[in-house]
């Protein structure tokens, strides 16, 4: 008996351990044994996983005579797609990529960390072919390396000078506004306003509608995306105040994600300060004037950085919309998720309408939240008709304020970590390679952005007919990016790609206070100004100046200089 | 009728009679059909029966323990020696660097502050409160107060539902619910609760406490009801109030349970983050860090590999540091603590 128990013990724990090691990472999905079976993770965020669906099917159809396993009488492809928010740096994928079946991955990674735990496949073969060498009915010429951006090329060449992976695409913080708010309430800057200063009042500008006679806008251009929109940070304040008081809106909403806030100011402080200072803090080595005081930028002295103008821009931004109350009560509760955030900014025209609320001009996220938000959007469809589908958002240009440096608009951003790279494990090597260069034809290129709205980072073009058959965000977006700086900090420098959780992070906003503001820690500029109600712009740039100081910076840092 | 109905039983009954007996049949015509195959066991083979037995009830739980904790533990003792190197994708000796590094950041990083101000403060907190309530509320529910039951229920439901969920309603109610309620109150000022540096941390400690309670009533009322009904009854005859039993009876027959959660609480102040996490992600405020949470940035969500090592020091000194402590506390509770046996 006792035997019997022994055995019946050993049979059940083996089966639940070995049966773990064998789980298929979709385990609905019916197999098709008379194909070859790529198997696909994807960081299922906010850009969705649609467009890779769509790809994968394209992929499939287009390889259905294919052989890919020559003598298994094996024909075609089957792709299976797992969307997953742990196939990411945050989820871990590191630690569990060996035992994941999946082949290749859509994912937001440390790429050096993955590429020196030699986790990755090596693809510099097939990122210098011509695609057309590669992909089945394919007439591309070009290469993926010759498509790709230079620094994400750069980037992604510089460990042993070897492609291991690709960049995916990302998302820019900004201020999103409602277009149809705009042109409703006629709440932009009308041509015929005369030019504005810091005297001027919200009644010495024209204020004109959709249809009306706009302002050039931040780049001088008629008929771009940022005509009739406040240039100068004084017209933004004149707006927000023409908002609050004449029209009865609330400016500002953000939700409780952290990262979201923090990053829009810091996207706001390298928008004053542009793409050059903001290399400073990649490269240390450079010349940046404080006051009027022009200082060498070197590796030791990095901590000075935390003292340039554009942070304290940044600082005045977020103080003026606390101080003022030009935010939405419930923005940056606990209870304020970045989706609650979303269906409250979509839903306060219905609200608005029906005498339940304000409306809602600007949202703080990332560039991916109108696809993050698109089941809402289809409920509000439903609710209330095509009036809702169709409705209008648009991404405004940060305001320029006194002393502005940047030559281009420029936007910060974190989520340029996406990659596309394929496991160094996989079953399905040759395939793999050939889905991704696959996924970076222009055909393919332009299916995502017209699903997602996510801006791939290769060179290619949207035809009109793609452009008109896009939301207007997704179009507006990518206007935006045609003429823009974009910094981030993906880095060959091992300062940087070494502690980029440290730079992405705590760097940005992150201090203790010090002198008057001593024994208060401040983490976010919109929560600590809305918490501590007598702290100043001064006090908290202040903080920033001295906490991060030559000690800190030596003990962190020294071992790089 | 009632002839027909038992003649109908006695015929089932002698079908499975009939079905029995042929199954016993069966069963002792196979003994005697593989008689000749059984082996008569020694007193040797008897012994390796058991050996057998112990071997295969171990094996996994050991195999476990070696891996995951012995090896585990051993690879991060080394761990905390290195550093990562990029280059080479491997982890080099360095001596004691991680280790100079975490104390330099114990006496200067104002996270680690916070962290440890607020952790030995919880301990002390739970030690205060949190479990005195425990045991109150689970007295009142052993001595059968009316709707005990009904609060043994709701006491202990937040156990039973999802953390996430409850973390959801308990965001919710505070931070919509309990202002609402406060300004028709007449008060001022709410504060935002989890953001305001003198109440976020207090609202941790609140849901804290909140989510302990049920499991802590769960336990203590377990031990309680394993108190002999003959010692209560003789205190009642003796005139006993509820007080005197509660103190002179059910404090010292559950202490060596007390003593349990005190000394495993000293560990838990190097390892509690307190649903930091859960309340704020990685982006918590440096005035709500605690060691937990400390660890927790350290190693999972966006850290890079090259902080493991420091991660591991860090981890080897709080070891370092708990493991006398807790001993001493032990040493302690048991020694000075009140004993009873039953």
């Amino acid at each position: 008996m006792k035997k019997i128990i022994a055995v019946i013990i050993c049979l059940i724990f083996s089966i639940s351990f070995f049966s773990l090691s064998a789980c298929n990472p979709k385990p609905d999905i019916i197999l098709d044994k008379t194909k070859s079976q790529l198997y696909v993770g994807i960081y299922n965020g906010g850009w969705g996983r649609d467009w890779l669906d769509e790809a994968a099917r394209i992929f499939e159809e287009r390889y259905k005579d294919a052989e890919f396993e020559p003598g298994t009488g094996k024909k075609g492809v089957q792709v299976i797609v797992t969307g997953d928010k742990k196939y990411s740096q945050s989820g871990g994928l590191k630690n569990t990529i060996a035992y994941e079946k999946n082949d290749m991955y859509f994912s937001p990674i440390r790429y050096y960390d993955f590429v020196s735990l030699n986790l990755l496949l090596d693809i510099d073969d097939i990122v210098n072919k011509p695609l057309n060498e590669i992909v089945k009915d394919c007439d591309e010429t070009a290469t993926i390396k010759s498509k790709m951006f230079t620094e994400f090329s750069d980037y992604y060449s510089s460990y042993q000078n070897k492609f291991y992976a690709i960049p995916l695409g990302g998302s820019i913080y900004s201020i999103n506004y409602d277009v149809d708010l705009f042109d409703d309430e006629k709440l932009y800057i009308g041509a015929d306003t005369p030019v504005i200063d810091s005297s001027s009042t919200v009644s010495d500008i024209v204020w004109v509608g959709g249809d009306g006679n706009k302002s050039l806008g931040q780049d001088g251009l008629i008929g771009t995306y940022d005509d009739g929109l406040p240039v100068t940070w004084h017209e933004f304040k004149l707006l927000m105040q023409h908002m609050y008081y004449d029209k009865n809106i609330i400016p500002f909403l953000w939700s409780s994600e952290e990262g979201y806030t923090s990053n829009f100011l810091y996207s706001l402080a390298f928008h004053h300060e542009g793409k050059d200072v903001f290399d400073l803090n990649i490269t240390y080595d450079g010349i940046y004037t404080f006051g009027t005081t022009p200082t060498q930028i070197t590796k030791e002295n990095g901590y000075l950085l935390q003292g340039i103008e554009g942070k304290k821009r940044a600082l005045e931004f977020a103080k003026e919309i606390i101080s003022k109350g030009y935010y939405h009560e419930d923005s940056g509760k606990a209870s304020m998720d970045f989706m609650s955030a979303q269906d409250e900014y979509l839903m306060s025209k219905y609200k608005a309408e029906n005498g339940q609320g304000q409306r809602v001009a600007f949202l703080i996220d990332g560039g991916h939240w109108h696809n993050e938000a698109r089941e809402t959007i289809g409920l509000m469809e439903e609710e209330y008709g095509n009036e809702y589908k169709n409705r209008k958002f648009g991404i405004m240009p940060f305001p320029r304020f006194e002393g502005h440096k940047a030559e281009k608009t420029t936007f910060y951003t974190s989520s340029f970590t996406n990659a596309v790279f394929i496991n160094k494990l996989a079953e399905q090597k040759e395939l793999a390679k050939t889905f991704l260069a696959f996924t970076t034809t222009d055909e393919i290129l332009k299916l995502c952005t017209k699903i997602s709205g996510m801006i791939r980072l290769y060179d290619y073009t949207m035809e009109e007919e793609d452009l008109n058959a896009m939301p207007y965000y997704y179009q507006n977006i990518w206007e935006t990016f045609n003429d823009i700086d974009i910094v981030h900090y993906l880095s060959t420098n091992p300062m940087i790609y070494e502690n980029q959780g440290y730079f992405e992070g705590q760097w940005r906003w992150t201090c203790q206070g010090s002198g008057v503001t001593s024994g208060m820690s401040f983490n976010n500029p919109f929560i600590d100004f809305g918490i501590n109600k007598n702290l100043t712009v001064d006090q908290y740039f202040s903080a920033l100046k001295n906490y991060y100081d030559k000690t800190k910076w030596d003990r962190n840092f020294n071992r790089y200089y | 009728m009632a002839e027909k109905q038992e003649t109908s039983k006695n015929i089932f009954e002698c079908i499975f009679k009939k079905i029995k007996d042929t199954f016993y049949d069966i069963s002792v015509w196979l003994y005697n059909c593989f008689k000749r195959f059984r082996k008569t066991k020694t007193v040797s083979a008897e012994n390796r029966s058991k050996n057998i037995f112990v071997f295969c009830v171990l094996v996994y739980p050991v195999t476990i323990f070696i891996i995951f904790y012995i090896y585990v533990n051993f690879n991060s003792i080394l761990l905390s020696l290195k550093e990562y190197d990029y280059d080479t994708g491997r982890f080099n000796y360095i001596g004691f660097e991680n280790f100079k590094m975490f104390f330099y950041d114990l006496r200067v990083d104002y996270m680690l502050r916070y962290a440890t101000r607020n952790s030995i403060f919880l301990y002390f907190f739970g030690l205060v409160v949190s479990m005195p309530l425990q045991i109150m509320c689970s007295f009142f529910v052993y001595k059968k107060i009316p709707l005990s039951g009904v609060y043994k229920v709701i006491l202990y439901l937040p156990h039973i539902i999802s953390a996430v969920v409850m973390v959801l309603m308990f965001k919710y109610f505070v931070d919509r619910g309990l202002p609402s309620v406060l300004k028709s109150l007449g008060v001022q000022n709410v504060p935002n609760f989890f953001y305001d540096l003198n109440t976020a941390f207090p609202t941790l400690i609140f849901f804290n406490v909140w989510m302990g309670l049920g499991g802590g009533i769960i336990l203590y009322t377990g031990v309680m009801s394993r108190i002999p009904d003959s010692l209560i009854e003789y205190g009642e005859l003796e005139g006993m109030t509820m007080w005197k039993e509660f103190w002179h009876i059910t404090v010292p027959l559950i202490y060596p349970t007390i003593t349990v959660f005190l000394v495993t609480g000293v560990a838990g102040i190097f390892t509690n983050q307190a649903s930091v996490f859960t309340f704020y992600g990685t982006e918590a405020a440096q005035y709500l860090y605690t060691f937990g949470y400390f660890m927790f940035t350290k190693v999972v969500s966006t850290a890079s590999i090259s902080g493991y090592p420091y991660a591991s020091a860090a981890g080897l000194i709080f070891t370092l540091i708990a493991a006398p402590i807790t001993l001493i506390a032990r040493y302690f509770f048991e020694k000075y603590g009140p004993t009873a046996e039953y």
